[in-house]
């Protein structure tokens, strides 16, 4: 294909198809999420749970300074009771949070204020409207907030941060492009793959039901384009193809709840791609189960590349036993079926010891280096005959050194190729492990776990799609590699200099 | 007066290899060399008759294709063919200085020049990157590239081979080496550049009082340039003498038939002079001297004895049964 298209087309459009699948994966949970963008809104209910307790650690409070004085023991469990409550109200911020603490320090640290005890703690449940009818909802404050920015981890901003800064590189820094392109790659696949945002999405994903039985008051709310969470189940829509392949009755169906934040029953947004058997929007799992899927891919290769070239360039650089071993261990590893051993190395890892996205990138990318490190060696085995390497030792400049630092960097443009189609296989073999049940399992989404869902020709959008961006994802690669592989070869000029041989 | 570099008795086979059988032949064969500090040596022959193998083996940096079989080098006093490697490392580049015959390939095509010379200062000199980097522009000043601050940002292949050449230049004196070992560093240069090149090294040697040892094919070359001659043939040095003394009457056959091959601009236009056949292979040689074959003044006896090195007059040794006499 690459062919037809020609080195430079086929890397402009694998670099847009890239972009466009790591731009998904980066800003999945701002695609989609069953939290709001932004809303204003009163949560009522933790309103409640903290109108219940304050009378009690008020009077709690009265009780302690009243018969102990001004005790340093006593006023410091009373501030002890209070921090607590602080701190439960201020994950809400619904209410005046700021009020409460004036009054409490009014309370506690100004003991020659005017009036005991008794008259202090009057004032203070004045202040929190705790006197009279006691629970007013005056009190309860509807206040903007960002659901969805909030769930994001450090890491998650960071990445998108470092996406646009990847994405206009080229532009600001034209002459540098090349290693800050590669850098930041590896940076985002090391931090989409390292970050857990997958835990964190699921600890606010009470909201949206919240919101939709009114125990959170909602003003005004913003969601994002696909509102439903990865692992948001909707038990009574299982199966539901994409909504444009709907039928009428299907589209119509009234024991379905629409949630907060929904589109309607009818309404082509609702569920592009369909639903799973539990109900779950298959767009938004797609989207999340790229980060997976793609981290896993580049985070595969960046250790086949690794491994390969490390031990690759210290075989072809010593030669003899080293060289010996290299050898010996490159048969003996490529001499199992690579997708057996893979297979075995996950099944031997014992879940829980890492993020399972790491394990298999791991078993993927031990098993697998021997290729890139034999190509290594031939170059380096090439390389260190040129009169560079020669004029090098004449320096007197230390073997590893001129392995590494200069005979290396000429090997590179090979190992880029291949490194792009590790990616392609790594992601292809990680989709296979999770299609077999061996990978990342449910409700963590990635792409080949999708396809194993269910296995009936009749539900076609659970397998289609997650197909289709898998094919799209190794079909970038490649043509990345291609393209890689075609300009690389038609700059020669670098090739020439390198030592005419070519 | 104590001599820089000595080396005695120094020969080279090629390694031992599954595959090849049989004794083969040496590509060195017992050559001693002498330098003396401050002093130039001019080592001249045929292609393929082991002065490149030769120099590399004096720098023990032979492939693994070759073997050194016998000899001692001994720098400053010091034996090299004995010394450990970290030792071996910090001798070359620091107090010997290498420059090849072919620049561009000899540059590291994805670097820049500038970062090549802050490297050795880096390796042997420990300089923090800053110091190694403005040092090195001072090197490629000392070595006449003009803005050296603009050119070292350049890489090998946005330079011209003369420039290329001196940048080579200017990595090996980087460390004020005493010795300064040159292996044909003009035949992929043109005329001109050439002897730019060359004025660079007297005024280097000038300068710097280096030792300079001087390989090339090419004798009028040798002789503008350095104190002594050795002529190598087929893997054994043949004469060797002080250049006046060499290029006035040289004694061998050999060197007198590769001083008939230059063109001379006094004399009518004839037909050049040549010495028929070609250097032997290292697993052909001849019984006897190894030159016999092509040798006008061959008789029985050099076909069946090997000719030794014999000093006959100051400083000028000689290894042929029947030297010729005088100046012809």
């Amino acid at each position: 294909m690459a062919d037809r298209l020609g080195p430079r087309r086929a890397l402009r459009f694998a670099f847009v198809l890239l972009m466009f699948l790591y731009g998904t994966a980066v800003f999945a949970p701002l695609l989609a999420s069953d939290l709001p963008l932004t809303m204003v809104a009163s949560n009522e209910r933790a309103f409640f749970r903290a109108l219940r307790t304050l009378p009690i650690v008020v009077e709690e409070a009265e009780a302690k300074l009243g018969e102990g004085g001004d005790s340093e023991a006593s006023v410091r469990a009373v501030r002890l009771r209070f921090d607590e409550l602080q701190r439960g109200l201020e994950g809400e911020r619904h209410l005046q949070v700021e009020e409460l603490r004036q009054a409490f320090e009014m309370l506690v640290s100004d003991p020659s204020a005017s009036g005991s005890v008794a008259e202090r703690t009057a004032q203070l449940r004045e202040t929190l409207g705790l006197e009279g009818a006691g629970l007013e909802d005056s009190k309860l404050v509807a206040v903007r907030s960002y659901p969805v920015f909030a769930s994001l981890t450090p890491l998650d901003a960071f990445w998108m941060a470092s996406f646009f800064a990847l994405l206009f590189a080229p532009f600001c820094l034209p002459r540098r492009a090349g290693p800050w392109l590669l850098g930041s790659t590896l940076l985002i696949t090391l931090s989409v793959g390292a970050s857990s945002s997958f835990g964190r999405a699921d600890l606010l994903s009470g909201l949206k039901a919240d919101m939709t039985s009114g125990d959170v008051r909602v003003e005004s709310a913003l969601f994002v384009p696909v509102p439903f969470g990865f692992a948001e189940t909707h038990l009574d829509e299982g199966f539901l193809p994409p909504s444009w392949a709907r039928t009428e009755e299907q589209a119509r169906n009234d024991s379905i709840d629409v949630r907060a934040g929904e589109p309607a029953l009818d309404s082509l947004q609702r569920h592009w791609l369909g639903t799973d058997a539990l109900g779950r929007d298959v767009l938004s799992r797609l989207l999340h189960g790229g980060r997976l899927s793609l981290a896993v891919g580049l985070l595969a290769a960046l250790i086949v590349c690794v491994l390969g070239v490390v031990l690759g360039t210290a075989a072809g650089m010593f030669g003899g036993w080293v060289d010996l071993c290299f050898l010996r261990l490159v048969e003996i590893v490529q001499s199992f079926p690579a997708f057996l051993l893979i297979l075995a190395g996950v099944a031997f890892i014992p879940s829980g010891t890492l993020h399972p996205a790491i394990t298999i990138a791991i078993v993927i990318g031990v098993v697998g280096w021997t290729e890139i490190a034999r190509l290594v060696r031939a170059e380096l085995l090439r390389l260190r005959e040129l009169e560079l390497a020669t004029a090098a030792r004449a320096l007197g400049i230390p073997p590893l050194r001129i392995a590494f630092r200069h005979l290396l960097p000429l090997a590179l443009p090979p190992v880029l190729v291949a490194a792009a189609f590790a990616t392609s296989g790594a992601v292809l073999t990680e989709s296979a492990i999770s299609f077999l049940g061996f990978g990342i399992g449910p409700p963590v989404p990635s792409w080949g776990g999708l396809i194993a869902v269910e296995r009936d020709a009749s539900v076609w959008w659970l397998q289609l799609f997650p197909g289709l961006f898998v094919f799209l994802t190794v079909l970038a690669f490649n043509l990345l590699g291609e393209g890689l592989r075609g300009s690389l070869r038609a700059g020669s000029g670098g090739a020439s200099a390198m030592g005419g041989a070519e | 007066m104590s001599s820089l570099l000595s080396v005695d008795d120094l020969s080279v086979q090629l390694a031992p290899a599954a595959g090849r059988s049989g004794e083969s032949g040496s590509i060195v064969e017992s050559v001693s060399l002498r330098i003396d500090r401050g002093e130039a040596l001019g080592l001249v022959g045929e292609s393929g008759c082991g002065k490149s193998t030769l120099l590399l083996a004096v720098l023990d940096l032979l492939g693994p294709e070759m073997l050194r079989t016998s000899g001692e080098v001994l720098f400053d006093g010091r034996n090299l063919t004995l010394m450990a490697e970290a030792a071996r490392r910090r001798l070359l580049g620091n107090d010997i200085g290498v420059v090849f015959q072919e620049p561009t390939r000899a540059l590291n095509p994805v670097f820049k020049v500038g970062e090549q010379v802050a490297e050795v200062l880096r390796c042997h000199k420990g300089l923090d990157k800053r110091a190694a980097w403005s040092r090195a522009v001072e090197l490629l000043e000392e070595v006449g590239i003009e803005q050296p601050a603009l050119r070292a940002r350049d890489y090998p292949h946005q330079l011209s081979g003369g420039m290329n050449q001196r940048v080579v230049i200017a990595m090996a004196i980087a460390c004020s080496p005493a010795l300064l070992v040159v292996d044909e560093p003009t035949t992929a240069l043109d005329v001109t550049v050439q002897e730019e090149i060359l004025a660079l090294f007297r005024r280097l040697r000038e300068e710097r009082g280096m030792a300079l040892l001087f390989v090339s094919h090419d004798l009028a070359l040798v002789e503008q340039e350095v104190d002594r001659v050795a002529v190598m043939y087929a893997g054994s040095l043949v004469e060797s003498a002080p250049t006046p003394v060499l290029f006035a009457s040289p004694r061998h056959p050999y060197t007198r038939g590769l001083l008939d091959c230059q063109p001379k601009f006094a004399a009518p236009l004839t037909r050049l002079p040549e010495i028929g056949g070609v250097v032997p292979a290292s697993d052909a040689r001849p019984l006897g001297c190894s030159f016999h074959p092509r040798c006008r003044a061959a008789e029985s006896r050099c076909s069946a004895e090997l000719p030794v090195l014999t000093t006959d007059e100051a400083e000028r040794t000689v290894a042929c049964f029947y030297p010729l006499g005088g100046s012809q």
